[in-house]
């Protein structure tokens, strides 16, 4: 997914004097992926560990004439340059797209301090900001693209590597909710993002064998939240629950219960939350490891879904024998 | 050598001289051999600052700000009277640019880093016709567009600015953008010497150093006070000028109230050195009205009518009669 970023902003950068990428503490390749020896110092720039400054710096060039990539890591990015996102780029609505490499697990073998588990809910409240984050290689390419017509600020999450959709078997893309289409009849919605959509899809296709009827909804832009999209998706939904390789406080999880609680047109739906809990994380195995241990496996998902659903029924029933009316 | 780092030098007029910014500035600062520091540029001569008084132009600006001060009921009072006659110069004498098109693309950039002085900055822009002045008596009104802080979209301001430590990187990006499409345009910044125990400032001089943007000239409004007290007992930042040099900036020692002083120093900045500037001037917090000179308790305080009589009487008495 890094690579199909890169050769996107590469062929911006072709197609546009106004695009100028600059890299932060990445690695040496980023820079050749970016272009040639040609384009170095004029709008290809590698430049040091210094994300406050250079997230300002982005937005100076921004607001003279440029269309500004900045690239680095995830968690860096958002934490410490936060203060710079908000009243920088956010507030002058500067056109900068931030990069943010290792978006979710990705840095699992580094430890907490790389991970990126809360990059969503930081930058939720801020104003005029696209939030993008692409399930796989093709939607990357295809995101940064639009990004080059994105009126402000635009973070780009680079998560894990995940099959292009147009790699996945027939019968696990099937139950991929399409946004504009009739409500789904399935009991059960997913509402993922990013990396989790593959998992979701799986984790829908052992539901169904299961007789779980599943449907998934992937939104890979969540900030403006495309709200209107989804909702149809969740009108007969007894279920609904989030998945994402992102903490359940403040991610997409949030997102969700907000607009739940608020909408008035929708019958009541139970809302479930699959993520990291706000914990520190402290433990340093691989990517795949962090999320099965914390639920994000497609066995995982469904085991807790049904859990989940059998749960509410036994409740439901209890509710229902009690009431004597 | 030695000539050129002091900070009286007196060169060529700064129209003529600068040139094409734009093929200068690529040798990396470090790729030459640097002459080291005149003692008089490592640290300030001037035995006292500016005991002289203010010419009536200084007076009258003063004015204006303690007119925004009274209409605010408060206001950052010392720092926007230390950095008066820097903005005045750049205004009156340095920058670039179209009151009839604040944004024309041709213009010199000014960032007010220092963004707590901003009533300094008002007052100028008002007397230059990008405000009515007017205006300045809607200052903290909701349906108004001034406050405590310059806001990016007040006509003149390129950016919103408060918090501290942003305006530098902020102008670096700018610098070097206008450096790329051929400008000559530069891009001036002026900070607080407290706004300097900001790590983002370091991190935007190292790359200011490492582009070697000469089109960039920094000013340190440097009036030895913070909020708390005199920055030499909360955060002591001596050598000042060896630490920018040591970063890749030629620095340059001023009085911050001496107008034909700073004049003649912004004229003979040409960027022909291929490195950015930075000027310390020195400056007196709350200067105009002795009474609250070199008070760290004026950095910002609640100011009713009795205070504004203070200020009004205490102005008078600093005109400098020719």
């Amino acid at each position: 997914m890094r690579d199909a970023c890169l050769r996107a902003i590469s062929d911006l950068i072709s197609h546009n004097p106004q695009v100028v990428y600059i890299g932060s503490d990445v690695s040496a390749g980023a820079s050749a992926r970016c272009g040639d020896a040609a384009r170095a110092g004029r709008c290809v720039f590698i430049e040091g560990i210094a994300e406050q400054h250079l997230v300002s710096a982005a937005v100076g060039m921004a607001l003279t004439g440029h269309i500004v990539y900045l690239n680095t890591i995830a968690a860096f990015l958002t934490r410490r340059a936060f203060e710079q996102i908000a009243v920088d780029a956010c507030l002058h609505q500067a056109p900068v797209r931030l990069i943010g490499n290792g978006g979710g697990s990705v840095y699992a073998p580094l430890g907490p301090t790389h991970l990126a588990l809360d990059d969503l809910a930081l930058l939720r409240p801020l104003p005029h900001l696209t939030v993008f984050v692409p399930a796989d290689a093709d939607e990357m390419y295809d995101l940064v693209c639009r990004s080059l017509y994105c009126p402000g600020p635009v973070y780009v999450r680079v998560g894990g590597e995940a099959k292009p959709l147009a790699a996945l078997p027939d019968d696990l893309r099937r139950r991929l909710y399409v946004p504009g289409h009739p409500p789904p009849a399935a009991e059960v919605v997913i509402v993922t993002t990013g990396t989790c959509r593959n998992l979701s899809l799986e984790a829908a296709a052992l539901l169904e064998a299961g007789g779980i009827a599943t449907r998934v909804v992937h939104v890979p832009v969540i900030k403006p939240f495309p709200w209107p999209e989804v909702k149809p998706a969740l009108a007969h939904a007894r279920l609904v629950v989030t998945v994402e390789d992102h903490g359940v406080e403040g991610g997409l999880g949030s997102i969700l219960a907000d607009r739940l609680a608020q909408a008035t047109d929708l019958a009541p739906v139970r809302l479930h939350m699959i993520g990291y809990p706000a914990e520190v994380i402290d433990s340093y195995g691989d990517p795949a490891a962090l999320m099965r241990h914390y639920g994000l496996s497609p066995g995982a998902i469904a085991r807790t879904i049904r859990r989940w659903l059998n749960r509410d029924k036994a409740k439901e029933g209890e509710r229902t024998g009690d009431n004597r009316g | 050598m030695t000539e050129a780092l002091r900070g009286e030098r007196i060169g060529s007029s700064g129209a003529a001289t600068r040139g094409s910014v734009g093929g200068l500035g690529r040798m990396s600062p470090h790729a030459q051999a640097r002459p080291s520091l005149a003692p008089d540029t490592i640290r300030h001569t001037f035995a006292a600052v500016s005991t002289g008084g203010l010419d009536e132009r200084s007076v009258q600006l003063r004015r204006l700000v303690l007119r925004m001060c009274a209409r605010a009921r408060r206001g950052h009072i010392g720092s926007a009277f230390s950095c008066l006659e820097i903005i005045r110069v750049l205004y009156d004498d340095v920058l670039r640019y179209d009151v009839r098109d604040p944004s024309w693309a041709g213009r010199d950039r000014f960032i007010l880093s220092k963004g707590h002085g901003c009533f300094a900055l008002y007052a100028v822009l008002a007397d230059k016709g990008f405000l009515s002045p007017r205006e300045l008596d809607f200052v903290y009104e909701l349906s108004g567009r001034l406050g405590g802080h310059p806001g990016g979209q007040v006509p003149g301001v390129e950016i919103s600015t408060g918090s501290l430590g942003h305006g530098l990187s902020v102008a670096t990006g700018m610098a070097h953008a206008l450096r790329l499409s051929g400008s000559d345009a530069r891009v001036f910044v002026l900070l607080g010497d407290g706004e300097c125990d900001e790590g983002s400032v370091w991190e935007a001089a190292l790359y200011a150093g490492k582009h070697g943007l000469a089109n960039l000239i920094a000013i340190i409004d440097s009036n030895k006070q913070q909020a708390y007290g005199s920055t030499r007992v909360v955060q002591d930042l001596e050598p000042l000028a060896l630490k920018w040099h040591a970063f890749g900036f030629d620095p340059y020692q001023a009085d911050g109230h001496d107008v034909s002083g700073l004049q003649r120093l912004f004229a003979s900045l040409n960027g022909a050195s291929g490195r950015p500037a930075v000027i310390i001037a020195h400056t007196t917090k709350g200067k105009g009205v002795p009474a609250i000179e070199n008070d760290a308790g004026w950095h910002h305080k609640k100011l009713g009518p009795a205070e504004i009589r203070f200020l009004t009487e205490g102005l008078k008495g600093s005109i400098r009669h020719a």
